[in-house]
């Protein structure tokens, strides 16, 4: 009897140790810059390197498709002259913006750019502006006068500009995901400058674990959510932001006020498989608060996911997703619902 | 009755051989070499894990220039001449999946191993 116990514990070491040693699947890594922004993208499984490839290329493609300058960009050439003929792809990620804005009451804007390029976000030459200018441009910030015509052509109302910083990464991830899927690709990730989306699970079988930034403390992670096949987009003003005369002006504007948003939250992270969708509400409910953020997400829970990390300390997890998040670096989670 | 408990020792001591084995192995994989790349070249690699002292390295010329500095606490941009400080903003860090970029500069600190918080990628590293 106890031979036979010490045959079954000695071949189950061996087994184990036979499993350290067995093949991983393929995975393969890809780092370059697109969108202003350092991106990183793995996959696992015998076509990886030629999916990596291929979607490296269709980020650039979207990147010059949609990028503030350039000759090739349909928002470069709408935005010089306030009417252009532009792509089917354009079109249709102007008009998923568009409704996002209207859904979020304005909380997200196409329009946003001449606020943008007021405070000198978009040539990082940063100025604090006068109130009267913040209320001119904040006045041209209005995603209802985008019109929409036939063969492509978009109109914009005089002065108004559209940037599409607040959803192209978004945008860009789920086309990644796509491109992976029709390589046969089944595990795989992406983080465009911290956007971050996954397909399937990770090469081992377990949920992908995304750790989110302390916006206390950019350094450290407040929290790890598990989850496969999602993005998770974060907002937050404590990487990019200038300081003038003591005070800090975040990159996050209101496109009300025409200001810096100014919330009870530091950071919002947005978890639902459609990047678009996560990246514009991210920035939207950041810009709403908590409150506001979170009746928002009582009238579309069938649509995503968030959590919340106030300015004083708070992590709040809405119910779909609070069983997938762990809080890290002594925060403690409460459950929205 | 003898051999069995002499079996048993036996089996007990393989046991405990291969977990303080595969526990060494374990901790020995957590270093985390951080590389300093330069226009997508190494210019600088360091195992933070080893680090006892705090030094500054000094990265570029005048208006393209980054202060990178390495201490047992980890390793971040201290100072940096462009205009963003991004990679300022995003502190010393022990340990990845996040890299530290500085894009005007083409500057970017990669970790090799992701350390001891046990996540895959990381949200909010460029906060959109």
């Amino acid at each position: 009897m106890m031979r036979k116990w010490l045959c079954g514990v000695l071949a189950a070491l061996l087994l184990a140790m036979g499993g350290c040693s067995a093949e991983a699947p393929e995975t393969e890594s890809l780092s370059f810059t697109a969108m202003d922004t350092a991106m990183t993208l793995s996959a696992t499984g015998a076509d990886a390197e030629a999916a990596l490839s291929a979607v490296k290329e269709e980020i650039l493609r979207l990147d010059a498709l949609f990028s503030p300058v350039g000759e090739e960009s349909d928002i470069a050439r709408l935005n010089a002259t306030g009417k252009a003929a532009c792509s089917a792809e354009t079109v249709a990620l102007l008009k998923d913006g568009a409704a996002i804005s209207h859904e979020t009451e304005g909380f997200f804007a196409l329009t946003i750019a001449p606020l943008v390029d007021l405070w000198g976000f978009s040539t990082k030459d940063y100025r604090v502006p006068t109130e009267a200018e913040r209320v001119e441009a904040a006045a041209l910030v209005d995603d209802a006068q985008i019109t929409f015509g036939a063969g492509g052509e978009v109109a914009l109302a005089s002065g108004a500009k559209v940037d599409l910083g607040g959803i192209a990464k978004g945008y860009a991830s789920s086309r990644a995901m796509e491109i992976f899927r029709a390589h046969g690709i089944k595990n795989a990730s992406g983080s465009l400058g911290g956007n971050v989306q996954v397909l399937g699970t990770r090469p081992d079988g377990a949920l992908w674990r995304i750790g989110i930034t302390d916006p206390a403390d950019p350094a450290a992670l407040c929290a790890r959510i598990e989850a496969k096949d999602t993005a998770v987009v974060t907002s937050g003003g404590y990487i990019r932001y200038f300081e003038a005369d003591g005070k800090r002006y975040e990159h996050i504007l209101d496109p009300q006020s025409g200001a810096p948003a100014e919330s009870d939250l530091a950071s919002v992270s947005i978890i639902t498989p459609d990047g678009t969708l996560a990246d514009a509400l991210a920035t939207a409910l950041y810009v709403m608060g908590l409150d506001k953020g979170c009746a928002y997400w009582r009238t579309h829970a069938d649509d995503f996911e968030a959590l919340f990390v106030t300015t004083d300390g708070r992590l709040l997890a809405t119910a779909g997703i609070a069983e997938s998040v762990e809080p890290l670096d002594g925060y403690a989670l409460e459950v929205v619902t | 009755m003898k051999r069995k408990i002499i079996l048993g020792a036996v089996a007990l001591s393989a046991l405990s051989c291969v977990v303080v084995i595969g526990l060494y192995f374990h901790l020995a994989d957590r270093s985390v070499i951080a590389s300093i790349y330069v226009d997508d070249e190494v210019l600088y690699q360091v195992n933070l894990t080893d680090v006892t002292e705090t030094t500054t390295l000094t990265f570029g010329e005048e208006g393209a220039q980054n202060v990178v500095e390495i201490s047992p606490e980890g390793i971040g941009v201290i100072q940096a001449d462009c205009p963003d400080q991004t990679c300022v903003h995003q502190g010393i860090r022990a340990h990845g999946p996040a890299p530290i970029v500085c894009l005007p500069h083409n500057l970017s600190i990669r970790f090799s191993e992701s350390g001891s918080e046990d996540v895959d990628l990381v949200t909010g590293t460029g906060a959109s």
